[in-house]
């Protein structure tokens, strides 16, 4: 495969999973600063900011101008808009690797929500909407592409996103709870939403029968095997597809290795472990690009 | 004479038309699909175009256009009424295609070797040499099995009488194929009863056509499986849709410039595996940004040592290099005497009468009826920088005139050609507009194929002989009908198909959860 192609179907898959994060995050902080009242106010903003960074033009940010910059404005290059604009401007560039369906998919997708933009739709239904056409393209790329090196490729970059998006999921939360005693209501709530950002509450709710409390939820999302949602789960994914003998594939393993020891989540030092390991994810797809390019770098 | 209420008001009488009799009745081979139409009516029409529009977004069916500095892509406009050619037409075409591409193929094999054609005094020497498109640097290259010309797009056009004229020849990189894929995938997607009594011939095999072309014109070096990329300019390129859905119909890459690397002479591309042998490249772009080593030197398009490459013989480039000089506009006026010469046969199609203002009697007569003659310089593309000598004003006849004067090498004219016209979907009514057809002939080796039909391009505005899609054209689906010959009846009834229906393939436990229901049906109680 080419690497010029290679690189633009990784960040196809980065893009949509990208936009389904970045979406998926938004609504849950946006139903969760609704209950608390804190739409129209800074106090709301902790979440969002911590997750993706301020709007540095907006002098009197609200949770409601960040949440509206980080999917439907167009002329920040990695909101939800953008992502999906520059997935389907990227596909556009890789046609002759994705099926037809995919195209369809992505550029339908594309179109209809420059649609719903234009028509003036807010963010919060932008954001619900979103994730609805992600997936539907996720499926349509699992039914019709081959199992070749566009698929891993693609794969790759969706899976690193995932591990990626979660960790920043968990950062939030567990900053978010860090004051908190672990039966505070306000607790259990952060939890919640960081399952629901995740795409996980489902998923822990089939795995534990608890209210979500944090050494369960932090083991669903960092340490699960079988949820898809988790970083090891994505990780591994990574690994499957990365060759080996890379310092790519050294990387994904000591990322791997790392997770599957016991946590150690006493005093704050969650936080530190998902930042830890959001730089793996960074060195990750430094070394794989670097390697499509110019060679791969060995450990 | 039919009465169709979709053709009220239709002007059949200004131009020949396609598709409508002198008496205003439909040709017996338009009747099925106009009949169609106008049962259909204008409202389940227009619905049909808005379905169009759909389609066409989201499949992508599009062309960057370039309007005051800003590219934007559109949908390429297509026309819902085809257009339709007889079997028997077809066959006649299809016959003077592969003549004259054969001869044009000759032309170059001689103008890049031996120059015979030029010795001999069939054409001038001067003719040849002072054309911009004669690459001195191809002279000598022989591609494999003598093929430069890979695919050809002709451009014909229809007078009053009704024959067939060739207009120009493209044998350099002749775009418009995927469209015409395209546009029938749209149409039976989006008017499916027009099919129904009109026996079509399929267009989609052409990218397998292609592909076996340039797998036959490999290198013998590759090995019984060439690796065969397309090289575009890039996503921004007016033509980029048809690059792709070539490479990915093709089953090959899709190749940019800086995804090349050329080394002793042999092509290699830039893969996550390493480098990976290159022996056919389906070029896509122009001869002079092919190479910035040999050709322009500031062309960023291209791949340094591509021509070496294909003198040493280790890639052949398709079409090849310096095809330019066969379909340049003033040598097509060469092209019949070329067919007598090579192949010792009348053209089966005629050509477009055509005046070289580089010949000064010629001249003389272009220069006296400008205000007659369709003025082109020879090597322009477009539809662009061409003077319509009847539409156009005294100063601009004064300009055109005083640019032949300047350079009358540069610059062909032809006699106009009163093209015929088509009923086209203007609105929710049938409007007649002229049409031309570029047919696709594809070349490997001894083999010459013609993808039936081709692309009918139509001038949607009204009176305009402009049917480029960059100045206000669209295309149509064009039908070229098979002959029909009666099937033999199939008995049915004595045979069971293997195929088990699938009502069968439901077994007791898939069932089970609709039998409490049922039971619950039957227990409500009476009303």
């Amino acid at each position: 495969m080419l690497s010029r192609i290679a690189e633009l179907v990784y960040w196809i898959g980065r893009f949509t999973e990208r936009a389904e994060g970045v979406s998926k995050m938004v609504s849950s902080y946006h139903y969760s600063a609704t209950q608390l009242g804190s739409l129209e106010t800074r106090s709301g903003l902790h979440d969002l900011i911590a997750a993706f960074g301020e709007h540095e033009e907006d002098e009197e940010s609200t949770f409601r101008s960040t949440a509206t910059w980080w999917v439907t404005a167009g002329s920040n290059p990695t909101s939800v808009v953008s992502c999906i604009r520059g997935a389907r401007e990227n596909a556009r560039r890789a046609r002759e690797v994705l099926s037809l369906e995919v195209w369809e998919s992505l550029n339908g997708t594309a179109s209809a929500l420059e649609s719903l933009v234009a028509s003036g739709a807010s963010y919060d239904i932008v954001a619900d909407r979103v994730p609805g056409y992600t997936r539907a393209l996720f499926g349509v790329v699992e039914t019709t592409t081959p199992r070749d090196e566009a698929w891993e490729v693609f794969r790759l970059g969706t899976m690193l996103e995932r591990a990626a998006m979660t960790l920043r999921a968990v950062l939030i939360g567990a900053e978010a709870v860090e004051r908190l005693s672990e039966d505070d209501p306000l607790a259990l709530h952060a939890w919640t939403v960081t399952l629901r950002a995740c795409s996980a509450l489902d998923a822990y709710r089939r795995t534990s029968v608890a209210v979500p409390r944090g050494p369960e939820v932090l083991a669903l999302l960092l340490q699960s095997a079988t949820c898809p949602r988790s970083v090891l789960f994505a990780l591994r994914e990574v690994q499957s597809v990365v060759p080996s003998g890379t310092k790519a594939f050294g990387v994904t393993s000591r990322a791997r290795k790392l997770l599957t020891a016991p946590l150690d989540l006493g005093d704050g030092k969650v936080p530190a472990f998902a930042d830890r390991l959001l730089g793996a994810c960074d060195r990750i797809h430094a070394s794989v690009i670097s390697g499509w390019r110019g060679g791969w770098e060995t450990p | 004479m039919v009465h169709m209420s979709l053709l009220e008001g239709y002007d059949f009488a200004s131009y020949r038309d396609e598709a409508i009799d002198d008496d205003g009745s439909p040709r017996a081979h338009y009747r099925p699909v106009l009949a169609a139409m106008d049962r259909m009516g204008a409202d389940a029409l227009a619905r049909r175009v808005e379905l169009r529009e759909v389609v066409q977004r989201s499949r992508g069916v599009t062309f960057t256009m370039r309007t005051e500095g800003a590219e934007t892509e559109r949908t390429f406009p297509l026309d819902l009424v085809p257009r339709i050619i007889p079997a028997s037409q077809w066959a006649h075409i299809e016959e003077g295609l592969r003549q004259r591409v054969r001869a044009l193929n000759l032309f170059l094999e001689d103008v890049y070797g031996e120059q015979a054609i030029l010795s001999d005094g069939i054409i001038p020497w001067d003719m040849v040499l002072s054309s911009p498109q004669f690459q001195r640097r191809a002279w000598g290259i022989r591609p494999p099995r003598g093929v430069h010309v890979h695919v050809a797009g002709l451009d014909l056009v229809r007078g009053d009488n009704g024959d067939w004229m060739v207009l120009e020849d493209n044998l350099r990189v002749p775009s418009g194929a995927s469209y015409v894929i395209e546009n029938r995938e749209v149409l039976t997607r989006v008017l499916p009863e027009l099919f129904g009594s009109s026996p079509v011939r399929p267009v989609d095999h052409y990218p397998a056509m292609l592909r076996s072309a340039l797998r036959s014109a490999a290198p013998p070096s590759a090995g019984n499986e060439p690796e065969i990329v397309l090289l575009t300019p890039g996503a921004y390129n007016s033509a980029y849709f048809e690059h792709t859905l070539l490479a990915r119909h093709m089953g090959v890459p899709l190749v940019e410039g800086s995804d090349l690397l050329t080394d002793g002479d042999v092509v290699y591309m830039r893969t996550t595996r390493g480098r990976q042998r290159v022996d056919v490249i389906y070029r896509r772009i122009d001869d002079e940004y092919l190479d910035p080593l040999a050709l322009r030197p500031d062309s960023l398009l291209g791949c340094p040592g591509l021509l070496a490459a294909a003198r040493a013989g280790t890639v052949t480039i398709a079409n090849a290099i310096g095809n330019g000089v066969a379909d340049d506009k003033a040598m097509f006026a060469y092209v019949p005497e070329m067919i007598r010469y090579y192949l010792n046969e009348d053209p089966v199609l005629a050509s477009v009468p055509t005046f070289l203002c580089g010949e000064p009697d010629q001249r003389e007569e272009v220069l006296r009826r400008m205000d007659q003659l369709v003025v082109k310089p020879v090597d322009a593309s477009g539809g662009y920088g061409m003077l319509i000598g009847p539409a156009a004003d005294e100063a601009t006849i004064e300009r055109f005139r005083a640019r032949i004067n300047a350079n009358p090498r540069g610059y062909i004219a032809q006699e106009v050609v009163r093209l015929t016209r088509h009923p086209t979907l203007i609105g929710s009514a049938l409007a007649p507009r002229h049409v031309d057809l570029r047919p696709f002939v594809v070349q490997g080796g001894d083999r010459i194929e013609v993808l039936p039909g081709g692309l009918t391009r139509v001038a949607l505005r009204e009176g305009s002989l402009v049917v480029n899609s960059s100045q206000g054209g669209g295309s149509k689906d064009t039908w070229v009908l098979r002959e029909t010959t009666p099937r033999p009846r199939i008995e049915t009834g004595a045979r069971r198909s293997l195929i088990r229906p699938l009502r069968e393939e439901r077994d007791d436990t898939a069932l089970g959860w609709q039998q409490p229901q049922q039971q619950q049906a039957s227990e409500r109680p009476p009303c």
